[in-house]
């Protein structure tokens, strides 16, 4: 922080002390929750993107609200009900678990903000999108109490084993992951 | 990361630039912006 500034700058450093290449996933994990996140009112926006739901696999403590694997333009996303959803917003009612990619390239940097209009409070980020071409959003919507959105930059689209991630490789024809090459190291800045 | 109170009718971000040692913030909704000094950039 400088003074006179409402600006954290962030500076992370990843040295690879091992004698080969190593694929790597990074992220900055950026996450808001209740209060500021409240239903209907915290808006969350982002630079412009190509998205894409996650596929649904597994047992879910909470039930999807948006459909598996399908590309949309953000914000409105089709619903497993067949309308469409502003993901700007929390709904309200709420009751649901979802997470959705974002793949940010074709500008240098990239944003994304959180936005309580109510409160007038503004949070924001800012990235290379040369060092975090994704963006994922995980939205924990339960019914009552305390809700959570990922606002999540980094090299991969999803969360996954780094083994599934090096597998799938490419998503929109952009790689998901890094190589951090042999006794070097990688920088990067938000 | 950067924060800030926003003025009265301010909906929601339409546009982030950082340029110049500044943050850009608009909101084409309101027709409000904003400006940050951000001097160290990325």
């Amino acid at each position: 922080m400088l003074y006179g500034e409402n600006v954290v700058y962030v500076r992370s450093r990843l040295k690879n002390l091992l004698a080969f290449d190593r694929p790597i996933c990074w992220a900055e994990h950026a996450t808001i929750s209740s209060p500021f996140l409240e239903r209907g009112v915290t808006v969350v926006d982002m630079s412009r993107n190509r998205a894409i739901t996650r596929l649904h696999e597994g047992q879910r403590p909470r039930p999807h609200r948006l459909p598996s694997g399908v590309e949309f333009q953000w914000p409105l996303s089709p619903t497993l009900s067949g309308g469409k959803t502003d993901l700007r917003a929390a709904p309200k009612p709420s009751n649901s678990l979802d997470h959705t990619a974002h793949l940010m390239t074709g500008r240098e940097h990239a944003s994304v903000t959180a936005l309580h209009p109510e409160k007038r409070l503004l949070l924001g980020y800012v990235f290379k999108t040369s060092e975090s071409p994704w963006l994922q959003t995980l939205e924990h919507y339960p019914p009552e109490g305390m809700m959570a959105r990922g606002l999540e930059f980094g090299t991969q689209a999803f969360d996954l084993l780094r083994r599934t991630v090096i597998t799938e490789n490419k998503l929109f024809d952009e790689l998901l992951y890094r190589w951090l090459p042999a006794s070097s190291e990688m920088r990067r800045a938000s | 990361m950067f924060w800030t109170r926003t003025p009265e009718g301010f909906a929601g971000v339409s546009e982030v630039e950082l340029k110049d040692g500044k943050v850009h913030i608009r909101d084409d909704h309101s027709e409000q912006s904003m400006t940050l000094s951000a001097s160290r950039g990325l």
